[in-house]
């Protein structure tokens, strides 16, 4: 997919993407990032194992994450390098999103 | 170094990384493909390697990108070209402990096997006129009609053969193919499911289904909740078996998708989802899966999230509707040709026939959009 597509198409990326792709840095198994994702969360969100499933799918054949089998023949999924610049757009986004939330509306808190 | 001309090698890749082993045996080494005149190029080495394992992965990914644990487990990538990887390993498949990817070859092969199943159709559709017509003179006259060739015949002719042993070959050979990768991916989880041992104490027929997923949803956990547990499906998806236990909060998922693959298994499985019941036909893969909860407890889900879940309900509605509309239309139409003609005995029958074709594709259409309405109305509410 060329590189603007994919931009218009993630960015600003969905919760569940956001978390999905950053537990990905760390080579991980299906369940193993539901796992991950509620403890990061404090169980605030609980993956569905057919959201994490299609948004997978879906991460693959864009190739942001590649896949590849361990010795039980479970599936481990990565994040590629593809993946983590488009990560770092977003986190550069949020970033200023987070600095804006302290500077125009800490006073609401 | 030496090129070798191997035309179908993608149609069974098992195939040709067996081969390329066994090059190797014979001390050529692999070092490139050329994708257009599909030659495969070798060195001669001075080393003989014993039985290195061979991969090819049709991934996405960068080329320079080869995961971690794939490289420690001495994996190697030694030419990427495109989406086209090939990975050698020295040592044998037996010794490996990591594996990878096979989605993107069996996605691949799978669209080319649908492509080709459009041109086979295609084909078969433009050779039958001429095919009819020969057969009616020959019938008719008992003698072949004279054929004129026209300028160039003979080229046209050998196109046309050519065409014939391409696109049937290719098909079959992409449709084995598929078969294969996907049965070594999902086999052991239909093996495993179709030996569980199950006991029924009554049977309940269920048809069709698959137009309101979500209904059968509801009627499974209200079976479970009056103490009839669901235990197995069979006979094309439509006989419940139910065994009688005590009241059960239980949430059952109907799940419908494109392919059905080792990773969606793993994943639900995982998940602490229990298969249910599986179907994988050309269209139509369907599964059922089950988790039991305490009462109180959040209700368990396969989609967390409204995007996935309008998704999934689109999806279903839209593949059936565009299978079922013009199914409805074309039953209308012969409805009222019938209608306007006059009737013997024989169209009345045919009359009632098609009437009942046109109410039950119909019905049939209705359900699909109302399911998906029920969806939308359910996701805006909860998640307004």
């Amino acid at each position: 997919m060329k590189r603007e597509k994919l931009l218009k198409s993630y960015i600003p990326m969905t919760e569940t993407a956001f978390y999905i792709l950053i537990s990905l840095i760390e080579p991980r198994h299906g369940y193993g990032i539901i796992k991950h994702v509620e403890e990061i969360t404090n169980y605030r969100i609980r993956l569905g194992s057919g959201t994490v499933y299609g948004t997978l799918t879906k991460m693959h054949r864009d190739g942001l994450i590649s896949v590849y089998s361990d010795s039980k023949r479970k599936k481990i999924y990565e994040i590629t390098q593809k993946g983590q610049n488009l990560l770092q757009i977003e986190i550069q986004r949020l970033k200023e999103l987070h600095a804006n939330a302290i500077k125009y509306g800490e006073e609401l808190l | 170094m030496i090129s070798v001309f191997r035309p179908f090698w993608s149609y069974d890749v098992n195939a040709t990384e067996n081969w390329l082993t066994y090059m190797a045996q014979q001390g050529y080494h692999f070092v490139k493909f050329n994708r257009l005149t599909r030659r495969f190029y070798f060195e001669k080495a001075g080393t003989i390697m014993q039985t290195p394992t061979y991969w090819i992965e049709h991934e996405k990914r960068g080329k320079a990108d080869l995961s971690k644990a794939l490289q420690e487990d001495g994996w190697r990538q030694i030419y990427a070209e495109r989406n086209w990887h090939v990975l050698r390993n020295e040592k044998t498949l037996h010794d490996i402990t990591t594996l990878p990817a096979r989605e993107g070859m069996i996605r691949r092969n799978d669209t080319l096997r649908k492509l080709f199943f459009i041109l086979l159709l295609a084909l078969i559709f433009t050779a039958l006129p001429p095919v009819l017509l020969l057969g009616v003179s020959l019938v008719m006259a008992g003698v072949p009609p004279s054929v004129e060739g026209g300028p160039g015949w003979l080229f046209t002719a050998l196109i046309g053969l050519s065409l014939w042993m391409y696109i049937p070959y290719s098909f079959f050979k992409l449709n084995q193919s598929v078969k294969q990768l996907e049965a070594c991916d999902v086999l052991e989880n239909k093996q495993r499911l179709s030996q569980e041992k199950y006991t029924s104490d009554f049977v309940k027929w269920r048809l069709g289904w698959i137009y309101a997923p979500d209904k059968l949803e509801k009627w499974l956990e209200a079976m479970a909740k009056q103490g009839k547990q669901f235990v197995a499906v069979r006979t094309f998806g439509i006989r419940f078996y139910f065994k009688d236990s005590r009241p059960q909060h239980i949430r059952y998922c109907v799940d419908y998708q494109k392919e059905l693959n080792r990773a969606y298994f793993d994943m639900h499985l995982g998940a602490g989802w229990r298969l249910m019941h599986a179907s994988k036909g050309f269209m139509n893969k369907w599964s059922i899966w089950s988790m039991a909860y305490e009462e109180g407890e959040e209700l368990p889900q396969l989609y967390n999230d409204t995007v996935h879940m309008l998704d999934h309900a689109k999806r279903i509605a839209f593949s059936h509707l565009f299978m079922m509309l013009p199914m409805t239309s074309m039953y209308v139409v012969l409805f009222s040709m019938q209608w306007s003609a006059d009737m013997g005995k024989m169209d009345w029958f045919m009359l009632i026939v098609f009437g009942i074709a046109v109410i039950e594709f119909a019905t049939f259409s209705l359900q699909s959009g109302l399911y998906y309405q029920r969806i939308r109305k359910r996701v805006s509410k909860f998640f307004p």
